[in-house]
């Protein structure tokens, strides 16, 4: 069904590409969400990924790719809205947008946080291999293919991307001082 | 950290679960009805292609092993396949030594398949074709069907891969790897793998199987397993290839990590030429800096003041260090305090130069031989640290070594026996020569070296069953997968095709009895892989989790004949 979805869509035809965006777009804005970790960024990046899929369909040669190619024009729209949120970042860097975090809540709540905020504070570049890996369940090899990287590369971006995110578990089951705060981070 | 909870565990648990703001879908569906009502589609000419030189010159069957083709296919796998467009000849004084040739057994069905297999018989134009639906579960089937023909029947290895969601809801499901035998591609059975192993490549050099395992699960204390290699002549019983001989790259007062790309191995006679990347395990104590608890990882910047920024993963900066060469090596100064940090001895600037320049740690491969039981370092002359692996061939007259570079150039190298190499050309740089911007392979048959080129998104392929003559291709509309005889078994949207005809204007010629459910494929998509010279495998997994398990199995009679 997706593949005569998309032959047709190849064809100009809007009705079918609408069928087909429709299919994509909570699953593209979840995925952009994990990587941007803002759900307006990811919105912006699914939108400019369906649009860009519309605008190069015809020249997807074989519509049985077509999930790892839709993949990619999404995370080149990630990576372009990322830019955006670095610039945002910099000029409100002296923003605290997270509640602290006590030692009253629970270890999971104060564990999250500690994930997001180090997960935030990597590269738009280890965020993206982690949520390719990680959350899609893809190989490294598909992650390097998808991304168009070697596969070492992913590979050390993985090993340093999780490296850190442990680190950030570690902390979180180590006792917690009554009345401390996570170390403050914007996002 | 908790024993029972690994790191990548609760990171999966949290993408899957720690993400609640919901899209407005059908605002962000309007908003890109309005883009798109305005937006025209991007149309290029597709068909037919320029063809840039002469007629094809008649080919024995060639066949490229199916995990060259699952890799080099993937490369390329979203805008299709290839077609046979011309022939360029590689302007070669033929000192690269011929490649030497080697049938691959005939594959057969067996003349009885039982009634409850669906199977049948195609006219196609590679001739009379027979083929089998074999449908199964995990118990049953391989996930991926890749067969190797062996003793007494075939093996297919499944590599294993994770999963961020399981059948059952756990999460996450591993899928390790898998060893699968059929005697007669019908009936398949798990054989034991010498070790519990999560990922490995299975390849076939030198009479005999082996099999290249890389540890992608850390120890408790964060190290991973060296890499192993195993040989066997049978792919059943196997025996361990000693590698710890192979020795890192200098700097030795680097640490390295190690790593056995897929194609590691090549044999010719006694000697074992094998290929191990190697990343340098370098941060801030190397400069003399506080370490990381976490293990060591930085990069470095260079400033237009000639310092060096040191960057952690966060792109935090740690310091601004300077260097100054010494008699035996490096001393570390910081920038600011312009105090000493550290002497290092034995580096030079040349490592801090690549360690500023490809953005991350240094990456490198390193060859080294193995013969009577000695291991030695293969040193070629004038090559280059590269991230990029080696293709390695075995010739009647030795072996070649070929590594693209920058822009597609392919620079090779070639030996008598492994231990003296002399520098050969350089591929790419002149009209009619290969170009490689995405690789070069070495299948059972031959060379193919890949190009893809963003702007135009047109791929093409350079072939060589000698490393002299070249044959060029260019993506006709399908997806290329295997080459059988004369022609081409491509996988596009609607099934299989076969492209039989060359440069004056190939036939395309759809299997129409022969659907293979590519609308259904869903989230588990689909493979195809070759078997010996006259057979292939596709696949298509239905679920999304891997567990119903379709193969078809098409064998062409009389390609051997």
């Amino acid at each position: 069904m997706e593949a005569e979805l998309i032959r047709r869509a190849q064809t100009g035809d809007q009705r079918a590409f609408d069928t087909l965006a429709s299919g994509l777009v909570t699953r593209f804005h979840a995925i952009a969400y994990r990587v941007l970790q803002d759900p307006d960024l990811a919105q912006d990046a699914a939108q400019q990924a369906l649009i860009s899929i519309w605008r190069d369909l015809p020249q997807l040669r074989d519509p049985s790719r077509f999930e790892g190619w839709s993949y990619r024009l999404l995370i080149r729209a990630c990576y372009k809205e990322a830019g955006k949120q670095r610039r945002w970042r910099l000029r409100s860097s002296d923003r605290t947008d997270i509640e602290p975090i006590t030692a009253d809540l629970t270890n999971s709540v104060v564990e999250r946080d500690r994930l997001w905020r180090s997960f935030a504070r990597l590269s738009v570049e280890h965020r993206v291999v982690v949520v390719l890996h990680h959350y899609l369940g893809q190989t490294q090899g598909q992650v390097a293919e998808a991304l168009d990287i070697p596969v070492e590369t992913v590979r050390s971006r993985l090993r340093h991307a999780m490296r850190d995110l442990r680190a950030a578990i570690d902390a979180d089951e180590r006792p917690v001082p009554v009345g401390s705060t996570s170390p403050e981070v914007t996002r | 950290m908790n024993p029972n909870r690994t790191t990548e565990t609760i990171v999966e648990a949290w993408l899957s679960d720690g993400f609640t703001a919901q899209p407005d879908a059908e605002q962000m569906l309007d908003n890109v009805r309005v883009a798109v009502a305005d937006a025209p589609q991007r149309r290029y000419r597709w068909w037919p292609f320029p063809t840039k030189s002469g007629p094809t010159p008649a080919r024995g069957s060639t066949m490229f092993s199916a995990v060259k083709f699952v890799v080099a296919g993937a490369i390329v796998a979203l805008f299709g396949g290839f077609l046979l467009s011309g022939v360029l000849t590689h302007p070669s004084d033929e000192s690269v030594p011929a490649a030497s040739t080697s049938a691959s057994p005939k594959v057969e069905l067996p003349l009885e398949i039982p009634d409850d297999i669906p199977s049948g018989q195609l006219d196609t134009p590679l001739g009379p074709a027979r083929w089998v639906h074999l449908s199964g579960d995990a118990e049953t089937l391989p996930d991926i069907l890749r067969p190797v023909p062996v003793p007494g029947g075939y093996v297919s290895l499944d590599d294993g891969h994770h999963s961020s969601t399981c059948p059952s809801g756990q999460s996450p499901c591993i899928y390790p790897a898998e060893l699968w035998f059929s005697p007669d591609l019908i009936e398949w059975t798990r054989r034991p793998l010498p070790v519990d192993i999560e990922v490995a490549h299975l390849t076939n050099t030198g009479g005999e199987y082996w099999l290249n395992v890389n540890d992608e699960e850390e120890n408790e204390d964060g190290s991973l397993d060296p890499p192993a290699l195993w040989r066997s002549t049978d792919a059943l019983e196997w025996n361990a290839v000693d590698l710890s001989g192979m020795e890192p790259p200098p700097p030795a007062v680097v640490e390295w990590s190690a790593h056995l790309p897929p194609d590691a191995v090549v044999v010719v006679e006694d000697a074992i030429l094998v290929q191990m990347g190697y990343g340098a395990q370098v941060g801030k104590s190397l400069l003399g800096l506080p370490p990381e608890p976490e293990g060591e990882w930085a990069r470095l910047e260079r400033t237009d003041g000639g310092s060096y920024r040191v960057l952690g993963p966060y792109d935090d900066e740690h310091g601004r260090v300077r260097f100054e060469e010494t008699s035996g090596g490096l001393r570390v100064i910081d920038d600011e305090t312009d105090a000493e940090l550290t002497v290092v001895e034995g580096i030079s600037m040349d490592f801090i130069d690549r360690w500023a320049a490809s953005g991350e740690p240094p990456f490198e491969y390193r060859l080294a031989l193995l013969r009577d039981g000695r291991v030695d370092s293969v040193e070629l002359p004038e090559a280059r640290p590269e991230g990029h692996s080696f293709t390695l061939v075995e010739t009647d007259d030795g072996f070649i070594a070929l590594q693209p570079g920058s822009e597609g150039l392919i620079q090779t190298w070639t030996s008598p026996d492994g231990e003296t190499w002399a520098v050969d050309e350089v591929l790419g740089d002149d009209p009619g020569e290969p170009v490689a911007t995405h690789g070069v392979w070495n299948g059972p048959d031959g060379l193919v070296a890949w190009s893809f080129d963003d702007d135009t998104q047109v791929a093409e392929i350079w072939e060589s069953s000698d490393g002299i003559d070249w044959q060029h291709h260019i993506q006709p509309p399908g997806d290329l997968v295997a080459r059988l005889g004369s022609g081409w078994i491509g996988l596009d949207g609607a099934g299989l095709t076969i492209y039989p005809g060359g440069p004056e204007g190939p036939e395309v010629v759809d299997l129409q009895d022969l659907r293979m459910k590519l609308e259904s494929a869903g989230e588990g998509g689909h493979g195809m892989a070759p078997i010996g010279a006259n057979a292939i495998a596709h696949g298509v997994a239905e679920d999304g989790y891997g567990q119903r398990r379709d193969h078809w199995i098409i064998t062409f009679d009389d390609l051997l004949e």
